[in-house]
């Protein structure tokens, strides 16, 4: 009991030191940070950085926004240079502007002389001029001012550093007002171009960006991914097979698009070709017993079956080459044919393009997809049948050649980046222990047990989309500008690349949160991987992921109005100019743009994004 | 067939799920597993489809043991025991018809199905399973717009696609009114019957053993306490079962 109040009141103390010396450590902490962030009063408070600011600030407060039509009234006064006579004012008159000048003459430069001007436009402002006498191309400005409400000013001015002469030197007293809007200044124009320019710039990000996510998203999630587990020699195959079809895949589509490409510029036989191609493969898939009947044995009729697909989809890729080889000519064609409109042929020989450039990659990672699944199948149902013995040997001899598959992959990654002296130290060497020691290991693996691959994979892409995610697209657009050029391509890709990785984390931990109960229903039918995700996931991220785009959209456009600050365009670059040249009645036109435009699509995507959750 | 010896299974936690037990049901037989909740009646159903994998103990459905098909065999196995739920585990958001067609995935071709093609004789079936279960006038329906009564429905309609040879039921009327609990267990047993299927039905209220079972397990604590035919279950095999505290309500 004793010992217990004791301890309470020691604990008591020590609670009290404990607050303390927090105090003492966050006052350290905070002082600290003042120091590194250096905030000081002496120069917000020097009067001259005052002014600079007032007079920024000034500028912003009027944005450039229009042209206008102005209106100017003359006139003449004229000065002595020498003084010749006795030194008095002088008064001209017209209409009922009154200038007064006092004196009439200057002797040296330095002379102050005083303009006083009665019955002017009220609130006005204006400008005096010298003219050289006889010459009406010399001029210079002497003074500027402003009318009061009754018209009035009063200005002082000294003579520019002149020859003086012996006839009057005429002074010119210039009003000017503007009277009406004539149209948009350079400022608004150049900002009505480069929003639009913005906005599309996050458009492209994001779509391209949610394309790639959608199956990263899956990849990520840990309750897919979680029970996904094979036998160590299943997983093995599936590296191997997927190696092996991504590299004679992504050949074999190379050689297709050469020989389509040997028909380049002859359009009518490439015409023909296409379609004898796509009648081909339409009889492929259509003529003969049905493709995908009940039946699913894996005997000879689906070997059968598997050889026709294979057929169809390498000629419908033969046929893609063709089409983009046409693409490209039409699309240039169109271009010089289209006038304004020359950028929907560009647009259709750029896709065109990006199939050529991309195809062999594509097609090889999704051959290699399904070499991968098949390779798995292979794999598991190997270990699962044979003999134990046997089953042993299997395994150890595929944990080798994986391994040092993998290995060899890995340091011939290191090696494109750093460019090693002696390339063999960095993948043929290593890639033979690895593969050593894979085997060892994989005699004290049970060939049976299943290697969770699932969990692997998930936290190895969960690592690098954070990993991605934390670095901010501004930073991204300066490596992307080295390499595309400053503009708004770079942009676009920096923007698509961060869209990826924090869509991706968003995503997967939308389909974390799906109900489970559907997801345990179609598992129990027998349903696979692959089905249950396409028939039990996706109906429920539908809505979740819809409302997701739109916002990540809305940060895209958020995005692309800085981008350009790293040379990413849009409206970022050339506010970024703007600033720098101190235009800064332009930059706020720019700025009064970047308001309206995110404002806006802030409030669509958060009421589409409330209908639809 | 169906018989299950010596099923243990124990979580990762260390909870102790089920123990050491030991049945069998003749083939076409209705069997209500009784027990209180946490008793382990949904791990035992889950562990003859393997939806949680056992720790140890065999079942076997004829020659092929349950307990231990992996892989593709697994697929096929589990494509012959459908599988109805408490809270019936549709896709809300998708139509009636695609949720009973989904039953036919552990049939059809992987490639064909994942973009929504299925063969004409398919779309036939799913239209006559749901007419058997009563609810042919739906088919186009998104599934959160039924009743709870209708999505019982569907999830037995769904089960049925997969020509079943066993229907594992779990709790299927536990979320459902009286009323429509009957009704929905007289469909059950009927086309169970009709079609031949083994039945292993949880339940909580005692007349629906009595009315539906034709024998009883009992689970406590993850032990096999009882089994017989329901009428066997008086007072004192009741208190048993649920313990000394429990009262007799149905």
């Amino acid at each position: 009991m004793r010992r217990g109040r004791k301890s309470e009141e020691l604990s008591s103390g020590l609670k009290a030191l404990r607050t303390i010396v927090t105090i003492l450590v966050l006052v350290v902490v905070f002082a600290y940070a003042t120091e590194a962030t250096k905030i000081n009063l002496e120069e917000p408070l020097e009067p001259q950085r005052q002014a600079t600011a007032l007079r920024a600030l000034r500028a912003l407060a009027r944005p450039d926004l229009f042209t206008y039509n102005e209106e100017i009234r003359q006139m003449d006064i004229t000065i002595r240079m020498p003084c010749t006579a006795e030194v008095k004012g002088s008064q001209v008159s017209l209409g009922e502007r009154v200038v007064t000048l006092s004196p009439n003459c200057a002797s040296t430069t330095q002379d102050v002389l005083t303009i006083t001007g009665t019955g002017f436009r009220p609130r006005t402002s204006g400008l005096l001029r010298w003219y050289a006498p006889g010459d009406v191309a010399t001029t210079r400005a002497l003074s500027s001012f402003r009318t009061d409400t009754e018209g009035n000013f009063e200005t002082t001015f000294s003579m520019p550093d002149i020859r003086p002469t012996d006839e009057p030197q005429r002074i010119e007293v210039e009003e000017k007002w503007q009277t009406s809007i004539s149209g948009l200044s350079d400022a608004s124009h150049t900002t009505l171009e480069k929003i639009v320019e913005t906005v599309l710039l996050a458009l492209l990000a994001t779509t391209v960006g949610t394309i790639f996510s959608i199956p990263v998203s899956f990849l990520a999630a840990r309750n897919l991914m979680e029970p996904v587990g094979s036998p160590l020699a299943a997983v093995m195959t599936s590296i191997l097979f997927l190696v092996i079809g991504y590299i004679t895949s992504h050949w074999l589509m190379l050689q297709v698009l050469k020989a389509g490409a040997a028909l380049s510029g002859q359009t009518l036989l490439i015409v023909v070709i296409l379609l004898v191609v796509l009648a081909l493969s339409y009889a492929l898939l259509k003529l003969g017993p049905p493709l995908f009947d009940e039946d699913d044995s894996r005997g000879s009729s689906y070997a059968l079956s598997m050889v026709r697909l294979a057929a169809a989809v390498a000629l419908i890729l033969f046929a893609l080459g063709l089409f983009a080889d046409l693409g490209i000519s039409l699309g240039d064609s169109l271009a010089s044919q289209l006038g304004s409109w020359a950028f929907l042929g560009n647009f259709i020989s750029l896709v065109a393009e990006f199939i050529l450039v991309l195809s062999p990659a594509v097609v090889g990672f999704g051959v290699g997809l399904v070499a991968m699944s098949y390779g798995s199948w292979l794999g598991q149902e190997a270990i699962l049948r044979l003999p134990d013995p046997i089953a042993r040997i299997i395994n150890i001899s595929l944990a080798g050649v994986g391994t040092a598959v993998i290995v060899y992959g890995l340091g011939s990654a290191l090696n494109w980046l750093y460019v090693f002296d002696i390339p063999a130290l960095w993948t043929t060497y290593p890639a033979l222990i690895g593969g050593a020691l894979g085997a060892v290991a994989a005699i004290f693996w049970n060939p049976r047990r299943p290697v969770p691959i699932g969990l692997i994979s998930y936290t190895i892409i969960r690592f690098v989309l954070n990993l991605i995610r934390s670095i901010e697209p501004l930073v991204y657009v300066i490596i992307f500008a080295v390499w595309v050029g400053i503009g708004p391509f770079a942009g676009v890709l920096a923007l698509t690349l961060h869209t990826v990785a924090s869509l991706g984390k968003l995503f997967s931990e939308q389909v974390e949160n799906i109900a489970e109960g559907p997801l345990e229903a179609i598992t129990a039918t027998g349903a696979n991987r692959i089905q249950t995700i396409v028939f039990a996931v996706i109906p429920q991220i539908v809505p979740p992921y819809i409302a997701f785009t739109l916002y990540r959209w809305d940060i895209n456009v958020r995005m692309s109005t800085i981008i350009g600050f790293g040379g990413g365009g849009g409206i970022g670059f050339v506010l970024a100019q703007a600033i720098n040249l101190l235009q800064y009645r332009q930059a706020s036109v720019m700025m009064i743009a970047i308001a309206i435009v995110v404002g806006s699509l802030d409030y669509v995507s958060s009421k589409v994004r409330s209908r639809i959750l | 067939m169906l018989r299950v010896q010596n099923l243990t299974k124990v979580y990762e936690d260390g909870t102790q799920a089920l123990t050491d037990v030991s049945f069998e049901v003749p083939r076409g037989q209705f069997l209500a597993v009784v027990g209180l909740s946490g008793s382990g009646k949904s791990t035992m159903l889950r562990c003859i489809n393997r939806l949680i994998e056992p720790t140890s103990g065999e079942i076997w459905w004829g020659d092929t043991r349950l307990s231990h098909v992996t892989g593709e065999e697994l697929r096929r196995a589990r494509r012959k025991i459908g599988m109805i739920f408490q809270h019936f585990n549709l896709v809300d958001r998708s139509s009636v018809l695609t949720n009973v067609l989904s039953g036919r995935l552990g049939y059809v071709n992987p490639l064909a199905s994942v973009f929504n093609v299925f063969p004409r004789a398919d779309i036939k079936r799913a239209h006559t399973n749901l007419s058997r279960v009563g609810i042919g006038d739906k088919t186009n329906s998104r599934a959160d717009e039924l009743s709870g009564g209708q999505k019982q429905r569907v999830g037995i309609a769904r089960a049925l696609m997969q020509e079943p040879e066993i229907m594992l039921a779990d709790e299927p009327v536990a979320s459902l009114d009286p009323v429509l609990a009957h009704s929905i267990m007289n469909r059950l047993k009927q086309i169970t019957q009709e079609d031949g299927i083994t039945v292993l039905c949880s339940l909580h209220f005692l007349d629906l053993v009595q009315q539906y079972g034709d024998s009883v397990i009992a689970l406590n604590n993850g032990r096999l306490v009882f089994q017989g035919k329901p009428n066997e279950i008086d007072d004192a095999r009741f208190k048993e079962i649920y313990g000394k505290d429990a009262e007799r309500i149905g």
